[in-house]
């Protein structure tokens, strides 16, 4: 599938979803996201190490220095209790803005028919 | 709680840390690209997978919270570090600036003081000073006699309230340390016009205007705190002022600042019905009645002014009632010196603007090469530009900061010496909307001016356009010569006035600097004694005589006398007056100056006595009266003959007499001629004068004058000791040489002359280096054309010539613009020139010369460099 340009938005979302199961390195939330989103999305180091910075700063993630599986050294991310609260409250905003276009489409496609 | 605290902590730990933050995210960068590369990726190809580690470092260094705290303070700092490296540029921008912003501040708190602010009056707006303007006095600001006034107040209809006043010095007593004050005797109506509320007490009411009247004083808030003690119980005191004791009625409060902000004491005025027309010396002052118009109540007081002078026609032509608002009465002879002063500052304003534009402009294409490079090695254009902002930005700011500085130094030293005399100053304080008004306007040129390099340089194909860019820079440059050049004339003609004035003689021959004047009070002792006919007591003619012996007799005095008139620009009375055997017109007796003097004053202030004899001490209160007459006044009523032996009458009832009661004015004998004094210098001198000794006048307020080379310091405790010893309530004003009391008189001028001399001379430097700064920088742009030139066989001669010419072509357009504009301006400026026509061919050919000789002195030195430069150079460039 093609890759498609992030949502305005939507990469916050992303990377906390993506940070729930444990930490990963910024490479690896970036293949983490790719995964989770079947490569549809497919997310720049240029637009994703700053957010990751923004949310580290903002007391979302929390960061250590550690050892990557090829035992590299690498910066690992990972969720802190405000990044968790942070992604239930993005996750259910998201979810009520997807239904309602959801719904919107679907009266839209009944009409058609 | 974190989601407020947490950003805010990462801000602070960002600024405090920052190489640590630096450090980590070049590791986090390098961490990726190294595991990049142990994927199987080729360094370039982990770099291309990163969009360049180079482009993500400052992505992250942008993503810092509070990262543009840091960045201004890096432009900043690196901004003072090129302000610093080039600190001829940085010292001409920041002089002008501080300048231009330290005098518009300055000026505008003075014109928003002075001019604008509202008085503290109730309907000050409505409030009109009436003056009286008749043939042949020709003072479209005169003044009226008791008799005016009466007949214009029984015809007034316009006004609802009309009042009469008129500035004195009062002699106190009945206090601890007497004293002389600033005062003025006023009928109730002034206060009823000006709707004045005392602060305690009463003011001034109908029933005090009566003949009959007890002489009753309100008093200022500060004469009462600092004589009074500012006690309540102040009210129903009872002080000595001029002889006359004075019931104090009220206190006014601080505001009331009437007819000048030095005024502590109002004295009622009281109408007597007068026996003549005359003297003069008052003012009215009236409240427009509601619904009636300035032009209304003008044809009003004009038609009164025919009627008085069709029941006159003996005594006035062309009588009307100029009136005039409060305001303009006030301020009336500074405003036009401000406007000038504003008019000349914002100029000066211009020119700095201008200047600066032209100095960043010719900055920003020496800068070029540099900026080139920068942009090459990857810097932003944002970034270069916002870097040229904040080194101009920050030239701005330090400049009004210099600029506040400057103002309010200026504006203390205004208050604390009041050199040029201005109304209303004690409450002129640097005002915070022009701080701020100036302050954006700094900042407003710091950005634009910076904006046009910016623009440029971020704009590679530009450079091109050089040539058009001179034309502009060049028309600036003519423009501020036009203004140097405007402001030049003004200052010439101020000058040579000043000089004028300065230099004028005042018809005395002994040195001003070895006069000594005391102020003196002549009259003070009781007022309940049998007055000799001239209305002197006895006592004080004793007393004073005394006092002359004594300061005579001081070790290094040559001699000593009293006079209440002195030059310049200081005496006492000036009255009508008539010669036996001539018919009275007024055009043919003016009113004129009269001296009340003791013996020894022309010899003390070297007037030579032309014919007959002087005064002496025979001349007594029970002997013949006798006058002196000034030369002037000999050849105008007795042309071609001996006026000795001929006979003088002051005017009835005089001056003095309006307060004392009554007194004799015989015909006084001429037995002497004098040398001509300039009483007058400010107020179209006639140069006509007569004397009178002082056994056979009257006078309440005269000066101790010695001739002596003494320093005043030496002399003045001894008067004061011989005085007090005679008579404790006498009043003794300070000892000031003749000298100092000359330039004391012409301080006004001299402060006119300096302050536009200082502009002009601002002017023209900034004017100058405009010049120099278009040539340098069409020189810099057009290297390569010159080169050009001269590798194609063009002389060095040639090539300065072509800059010479255009920088003396610039000065011509700027100097004949200039000198346009001056003459359609300077005829403003009549009213301040004494001796000066205000076209005077002189100034404006000096002006012009000086400044063409400066623009050609400036331009010689881009003229040279161009023809020194090497062709091969500037053809590699």
């Amino acid at each position: 599938m093609e890759a498609t340009p992030l949502l305005q938005g939507t990469l916050d979302l992303l990377i906390l979803q993506s940070l729930r199961l444990g930490e990963h390195h910024g490479l690896g939330v970036a293949r983490r996201i790719a995964q989770i989103t079947g490569g549809r999305f497919d997310v720049k180091p240029g637009s994703l190490f700053p957010a990751l910075h923004r949310m580290q700063q903002s007391g979302w993630l929390a960061a250590r220095w550690g050892e990557s599986e090829t035992n590299r050294r690498a910066k690992y991310y990972r969720l802190t209790r405000a990044g968790r609260a942070r992604l239930e409250a993005e996750a259910a905003r998201w979810r009520g803005i997807s239904d309602a276009m959801g719904a919107a489409l679907a009266a839209a496609a009944g009409e058609k028919a | 709680m974190p989601r407020f605290w947490k950003p805010l902590a990462s801000v602070f730990s960002n600024l405090l840390r920052r190489s640590a933050r630096e450090r980590e995210e070049r590791e986090e960068i390098e961490s990726v690209s190294a595991i990049l590369q142990q994927e199987g990726r080729s360094p370039r190809e982990a770099e291309l997978a990163m969009g360049g580690s180079e482009p993500l470092r400052e992505s992250l260094r942008a993503a810092r919270f509070g990262f543009w705290i840091d960045d201004l303070a890096r432009d900043l700092r690196h901004a003072l570090r090129q302000l610093r490296r080039s600190p001829g540029f940085t010292a001409a921008a920041l002089v002008s600036l501080a300048l231009g912003i330290g005098a518009n501040a300055a000026l505008f708190s003075l014109v928003e003081g002075v001019l604008l602010r509202p008085l503290p009056y109730r309907d000050a707006n409505r409030v009109a000073v009436v003056y009286m303007d008749f043939a042949p006095q020709n003072k479209p600001r005169g003044t009226f006699s008791l008799a005016d006034f009466l007949d214009w107040r029984a015809r007034n209809h316009a006004f609802d309230a009309v009042g009469l006043f008129t500035s004195r010095s009062l002699d106190l007593a009945g206090i601890a340390q007497p004293r002389r004050e600033r005062g003025a005797l006023a009928s109730s109506g002034v206060f009823a016009a000006l709707g004045a509320m005392p602060r305690l007490g009463r003011g001034l009411r109908p029933g005090d205007d009566q003949p009959s009247s007890p002489a009753v004083a309100v008093v200022s808030a500060a004469f009462w705190r600092d004589v009074l003690g500012g006690s309540p119980q102040a009210l129903g005191r009872v002080l000595t002022i001029n002889q006359q004791a004075t019931t104090i009625v009220g206190v006014m409060p601080d505001e009331f600042q009437f007819p000048t902000d030095s005024t502590r004491i109002w004295l009622n005025l009281r109408l007597a019905p007068p026996s003549r027309r005359g003297p003069f010396g008052f003012r009215g002052i009236a409240h427009l009645r509601a619904g009636v118009t300035w032009a209304q109540a003008q044809a009003e007081t004009n038609a009164v002014g025919a009627a008085i002078e069709a029941a006159h026609p003996d005594f006035y032509r062309h009588l009307s009632l100029p009136i005039a608002p409060l305001r303009e009465s006030i301020v009336g002879n500074v405003a036009g010196l401000l406007w000038i002063l504003m008019a000349a500052v914002l100029a000066l304003l211009l020119i700095t603007g201008v200047n600066l534009a032209g100095l960043l402009l010719a900055r920003a294409q020496a800068r070029a090469p540099e900026m080139a490079v920068r942009a090459s090695l990857g810097a932003g254009r944002a970034r270069l530009a916002r870097q040229l902002l904040s080194e101009s930005c920050l030239l701005a700011v330090l400049g009004a900061g210099a600029g506040w500085g400057l103002a309010w130094a200026a504006l203390a030293w205004l208050r604390a010496g009041n050199p040029a005399n201005l109304p209303r100053l004690s409450d002129v304080h640097l005002d915070w909307g022009v701080l701020a008004f100036t302050t954006a306007t700094a900042l407003a040129a710091g950005l634009l001016s910076g904006l046009a390099p910016a623009l440029r340089i971020t704009r590679p194909t530009a450079a091109a356009r050089a040539t058009a860019r001179t034309a502009t820079q060049s028309w600036l440059a003519g423009v501020e010569v036009a203004l140097a050049l405007l402001l030049l004339v003004v200052c010439g003609l101020l000058l040579r006035s000043f000089l004028e004035l300065a230099h004028a003689s005042q018809g005395t021959s002994t040195p001003a600097g070895q006069v000594l004047v005391t102020g003196i009070s002549i009259r003070g002792h009781a007022p309940d004694a049998k007055l000799d006919p001239y209305g002197n007591n006895p006592a004080d003619i004793e007393y004073f005589n005394r006092l002359l012996a004594q300061a005579a007799a001081i070790p290094g005095v040559r001699s000593a006398a009293i006079s209440d008139a002195l030059p310049p620009n200081d005496w006492f009375n000036d009255d009508t007056f008539t010669i036996r055997g001539q018919p009275w017109t007024p055009a043919a007796f003016p009113s004129t100056v009269v001296a009340t003097i003791s013996a020894g004053y022309f010899r003390t202030l070297g007037i030579p006595l032309i014919a007959g004899r002087e005064f002496t001490e025979s001349d007594v209160a029970s002997s013949e009266p006798v006058v002196i007459i000034s030369q002037a006044l000999a050849q105008r009523h007795f042309p071609g003959r001996s006026p000795l032996g001929k006979y003088l009458k002051a005017s009835e009832p005089s001056l003095v007499s309006v307060s004392a009661g009554n007194v004799s004015v015989p015909y006084c004998r001429i037995i002497g001629v004098v040398g001509n004094v300039h009483y007058q210098r400010f107020f179209g001198d006639s140069l006509q004068a007569y004397y009178f000794p002082y056994k056979q006048s009257s006078a309440t307020v005269v000066s101790l004058v010695l001739d002596t080379r003494l320093p005043s310091g030496a002399v003045a405790p001894l008067i004061r000791r011989a005085a007090s010893a005679l008579y404790p309530d006498t009043v003794i004003g300070p000892t000031q040489t003749l000298a100092a009391r000359e330039a004391g008189a012409i301080a006004t001028p001299r402060f006119q002359a300096t302050l536009i001399g200082l502009f002009a001379l601002l002017a023209v430097v900034l004017a100058i280096t405009g010049v120099y700064g278009v040539l340098a920088y069409g020189v810099a742009c057009r290297q390569r054309e010159i080169g050009i030139r001269m590798a194609l066989g063009a002389r060095r001669g040639a090539v300065a010539a072509l800059v010479l010419r255009q920088g003396v072509g610039i000065a011509l357009a700027g100097v004949a613009a200039g000198i346009a504009a001056a003459l359609l301006l300077t005829r403003f400026l009549a009213s301040l020139l004494t001796g000066v026509p205000a076209r005077d061919p002189l100034t404006f050919a000096a002006a012009a010369f000086a400044l063409l000789l400066a623009a050609a002195a400036a331009s010689f030195i881009p003229a040279l460099r161009a023809a020194r430069a090497d062709p091969l150079a500037s053809l590699r460039q």
